[in-house]
């Protein structure tokens, strides 16, 4: 009887370094069994020799040698040529790539330095994709080939699956290495694998219980029976895969056979070999027609190797405890009707992260998670700083959609003047609110924000103050405030938080509001962020009363930023009103690169608010926009009476950020959604008037913001030009492709109802792949290959074909 | 993301991939695909053969030093399986891929090359517990020369794995080339490919992990 090491570490042997997904129990196992903690280390240290070791090249001297032998041979006869294969051989026969298809992409980090793994996040490592391994959160295992009809080769019931492939190996082996090669001998061997595959097909029947994809690792294996199954793909279940592998491996063993003899004739041994592998290949033409098909970033950026994903289990398991609010999506409004839309700004990227985090353990996000505006404002886009003294500067594009028909989309970005131009001398007075409750302990929570932290640490300058509150059952003030000089000080209390205790957020939130306010900067940043993964427990007082307490602290010049960690019990839609009314940032934290993005090498921009309460207002003109749409910012949009009331809150914008923002527009004389069609009748009024002036703009664009101290907004406006329509999709920028893409992207994960028929995964992958240019940092890339993943995931892991 | 990080950046990688091989000129890789160069020199062209070695030497090279061949005989076997490429040459059906053919060749002579050589023994990871626990002893200096002798461990531990293990490791896990492709140039089935992966993995990883604990523990002293 196999331990469940020894499970495991076939897995690991089978699959290179292992990915882990959802499944805790399997991460406990490793966490706490330091031999396959060693060994999944060893292996993965293997995978990096591997790709160490690469290719050699040859000697000068070997190549000329070669050259001087085959020139002396002559030329080539051409009598020789045989032309013999039939048709179906030829297309029977494999497509080989020469290309190497296996590279590590961003995502992919060895499992060791992604604390991550120890704790089950959804997460990849070091891993391609031949084998794809299916686990099922916190339930039960599964393992799955994505070549179907390759059942055979898994470790799967010992009895069934291993003893008969072992066998027939063995068998083969033999006949390879040339001993056993007599005819009659053939003809024995031949029977043999026969009796086998028989034997192991006909168990499969009897035994009706034989499931390939159930694997013998089955770590929870008491109680795990009571568990229903999910379903499996169709393709996973087809019964008579088993036997013909073995058909093939007869064949093959045959031409091993003929072969072996044939020592001294190895050249046209070779060429026999070759041919005769043809029909044994086409047994299995799913093996490239189902794996390769550019399946994105997956498929392409990691075609060899197994890849563990998590299983795309009903929804509601994953995400039972995460709470998203839902919001309506804004509606396409005719010009005639209301030509004003205004909305304030949003430069949080939390929604995109955490998707990512969905998407990497292997499912779709949930539709009510996803928020269009924090996608496309996660990316990076080339607008130029400002440099008249302004605090940003604003641009627009206006092209074809290039997913839709009819439809144009209109690219409004902001950028906010960079951090270089920022106050140097401006100190930062933080205060951590760090939730230590027992659930902070995952390896994906508390310690990924005390890595996070040390590299703000790293950062801090002599006037930048930082302290650090705790909370849980009790709160405490683990570090007051501390200045950078002191830097060991602060690394060995962040070194010494631990997690344990019950969630009391209202305590908390108090108790670091009174530090902040004790150390307050006049003229720099003072803020306190809030590291949670979940339910902020207020305790006694109700949410609203918590809203109300970071408002009033906020007129005091103290900020509020948003930290969120983990899955389960994740509260996005608490962080994120808080962040709101606390004039800050929330983010969603879901590895450590994200973690050091956002304590680091951003820390600038999140900090530094260079303008706030940031307001968009955008007047179209009926006379050449039919009917717009705001694509996300559903929970942004405005009264548009407020836009001028400077009572109303909005959104900040830190130094060097940038906020994107797309509309889309039906000009005159393209046919309207068939949502708008039941109102022809208000078609027929025609705007009357069009200010001469105007007539050659579209749009009106006004921003209203206030300076980071000021209580007065300043507006500024710009006319949005007729002849910026751009004729035609291609003739966009890259910039503007990629945010359609990214729209696009959000719009399909959103199940949004504006979703257009001929708008898929596909065409959107296809898009951002032509969009790629100033991916500086690689986030262009990883989008590409999150379409990927979630083609593969929506197409249930294996295809439709 | 940080510099050092840029080892992992997919487009680096991706144009690193695509580098054409060592001296031959990007442009010409691209016009002209190397099956065609193959049935150029079927055709008489007298430079295309060169151009196809300097293609497929490194690969073809660096198989034969992972599968163990001797440096003393490593030429002889480069060369005889060029000559094999030059003499089956007008077997070759140009309609397919060229490489797995080329491989199935490279396989082969590696193949009936140990077996003539049968009475010169190599040592398998099976067969030497004890010798292996020894090789995996190798004193700690800087980390340089830690990275080299990590890189000679490996390479080392490579050649003692059976034939079978080793070419399906060289080509799966070193060379890269997709399982399913691979056990066509092995003419082996792919399930026999992925038993035979998963073995020398499993071998290697705890022959590596052994290693670690020595290492460790030298370093504890």
């Amino acid at each position: 009887m196999k331990t469940v090491c020894d499970k495991i570490k076939e897995q690991i042997a089978e699959n290179g370094a292992l990915i882990l997904a959802d499944d805790a129990d399997f991460a406990r196992h490793v966490a706490g069994c330091p031999e396959c903690k060693q060994f999944l280390k060893a292996a993965t240290e293997l995978d990096q020799m591997f790709l160490a070791l690469g290719e050699l090249d040859a000697p000068e001297l070997s190549v000329s040698k070669v050259l001087q032998t085959v020139g002396s041979l002559g030329e080539v006869q051409m009598d020789q040529v045989e032309v013999s294969q039939s048709e179906e051989e030829k297309v029977s026969r494999p497509k080989a790539k020469i290309e190497p298809k296996w590279k590590p992409t961003p995502n992919m980090v060895p499992w060791y330095r992604n604390r991550n793994v120890l704790n089950g996040v959804s997460f990849v490592a070091t891993a391609t994709f031949i084998g794809v391994f299916y686990l099922r959160t916190h339930q039960e295992i599964y393992f799955a080939d994505v070549v179907p009809g390759e059942t055979s080769t898994f470790p799967t019931d010992d009895r069934i699956g291993e003893t008969s492939v072992e066998a027939m190996n063995s068998i083969l082996t033999r006949a390879w290495a040339g001993k056993e090669a007599s005819p009659a001998r053939s003809e024995q061997l031949k029977s043999e694998v026969l009796a086998s595959a028989t034997t192991a097909n006909e168990k499969d029947k009897s035994g009706g219980k034989r499931n390939d994809f159930r694997d013998g690792m089955a770590l929870n294996a008491p109680g795990s029976a009571a568990v229903p199954s999910a379903p499996l793909p169709a393709e996973l279940t087809k019964q008579s895969a088993p036997y013909e592998i073995r058909e093939s491996e007869k064949k093959t063993k045959d031409v091993g056979a003929q072969g072996a003899g044939a020592d001294e004739e190895v050249i046209s041994g070779d060429a026999v070999g070759y041919a005769e592998m043809a029909p044994v290949v086409s047994q299995q033409p799913s093996t490239n027609s189902a794996v390769k098909p550019d399946r994105g970033g997956i498929a392409t950026d990691s075609h060899l190797r197994p890849i563990l994903v998590g299983t795309p289990a009903p929804k509601t398991e994953f995400a039972s405890g995460e709470r998203y609010g839902t919001y309506e999506e804004n509606p396409r409004v005719l010009t005639v009707q209301q030509p004003l839309s205004t909305f304030s700004i949003d430069v949080d990227t939390g929604s995109y992260t955490n998707t990512r985090r969905f998407l990497q353990g292997g499912q779709l996000p949930p539709p009510s998670s996803v928020r269009i505006e924090e996608y496309l404002n996660y990316f990076t886009y080339n607008y130029p700083s400002a440099n008249d003294g302004k605090p940003f500067t604003f641009h627009y594009e206006i092209a074809p959609s290039p997913l839709q028909r009819d439809r144009h989309l209109l690219k409004l970005g902001i950028k906010a003047t960079h951090p270089s131009a920022v106050n140097e001398d401006k100190g930062w007075n933080l205060v951590f609110l760090v939730d230590v409750s027992g659930s902070m302990s995952d390896a994906n929570k508390l310690p990924l924000l005390k890595e996070s932290l040390k590299s703000l640490v790293a950062k801090m300058r002599a006037q930048d103050r930082v302290a650090i509150v705790t909370y849980a059952g009790e709160t405490g003030v683990a570090l007051e405030s501390t200045s950078g000089t002191n830097k060991e000080r602060i690394i060995s209390v962040i070194d010494g938080l631990g997690a344990g205790g019950s969630t009391n957020g209202a305590g908390g939130i108090e108790a670091a509001y009174r530090v902040a306010l004790a150390n307050r900067l006049n003229d720099g940043v003072n803020r306190v962020i809030l590291a949670t993964d979940g339910d902020f427990n207020v305790g006694v007082t109700s949410f609203d009363a918590l809203v109300q307490m970071v408002e009033e602290k906020r007129k005091s010049g103290i900020t509020l930023t948003t930290l969120g960690f983990g899955e389960g019990n994740y509260n996005e839609q608490n962080l994120e009103q808080l962040a709101n009314k606390g004039n800050g940032n929330y983010f969603y934290v879901d590895s450590l690169d994200e973690g050091r993005k956002i304590l680091g090498t951003n820390l600038t921009g999140n900090m530094e608010v260079v303008a706030k309460d940031v307001k968009l207002q955008i007047e179209f003109n009926p006379a050449l926009v039919k009917a717009y749409r705001l694509i996300g910012y559903d929970n942004r949009k405005l009264r548009n009476q407020d836009f001028d009331n400077d009572a109303i809150d909005a959104g900040e914008i830190g130094a060097g950020h940038t906020v994107t923002a797309l509309y889309e527009v039906i000009l005159a004389g393209s046919p309207l959604g068939s949502e708008l069609q039941g109102d022809s009748h208000f078609q027929k009024v025609q705007p009357s008037v069009v200010d001469s002036g105007a007539a050659n703009e579209f749009a009106f664009l006004k921003i209203r913001y206030k300076e980071p101290n000021g209580d007065t907004s300043k507006l500024l406006e710009f006319p949005l030009a007729k002849g910026a329509i751009q004729k035609s999709a291609a003739d966009s920028s890259a910039d503007f492709r990629f945010a359609a893409a990214v729209a696009g992207f959000g719009t399909i994960l959103r199940h949004s109802q504006y979703l257009e028929s001929n708008t898929n995964l596909a065409a959107v992958r296809e898009l951002a792949s032509t969009a790629l240019n100033g991916d500086s940092q690689g986030e262009r890339r990883e989008f590409l290959s999150l379409v990927g993943r979630a083609i593969v995931i929506q197409d249930g892991l294996f295809g439709k074909d | 993301m940080d510099s050092d990080d840029q080892v992992d950046n997919p487009a680096k990688l991706r144009e690193l991939g695509t580098q054409a091989p060592p001296g031959v000129k990007a442009k010409r890789r691209e016009s002209l695909d190397c099956r065609d160069l193959l049935v150029g020199h079927r055709n008489g062209n007298s430079e295309a053969f060169g151009e196809l070695v300097s293609r497929y030497r490194a690969p073809i090279y660096s198989y034969l030093v992972r599968s163990g061949i001797r440096e003393s005989q490593r030429d002889d076997v480069f060369q005889e399986v060029f000559v094999k490429i030059h003499s089956s040459c007008a077997r070759y059906d140009e309609s397919l891929p060229l490489t797995p053919w080329v491989f199935t060749i490279v396989v082969n002579t590696v193949r009936s090359f140990y077996r003539k050589h049968s009475s010169e023994e190599f040592n398998s990871l099976d067969d030497e517990s004890e010798s292996g626990a020894l090789r995996a002893d190798i004193p700690i200096g800087s980390d340089f020369a830690q990275a080299n002798q990590t890189r000679s461990w490996i390479e080392d531990q490579l050649t003692r794995l059976p034939l079978d293990q080793k070419e399906a490791i060289i080509l799966c896990c070193i060379q890269n080339v997709d399982q399913a492709e691979a056990a066509t140039m092995l003419q082996i089935p792919l399930g026999t490919l992925k038993t035979n992966l998963r073995r020398a993995r499993l071998k290697l990883t705890e022959a590596l992990q052994r290693r670690n604990l020595l290492i460790e523990r030298e370093g504890a002293q």
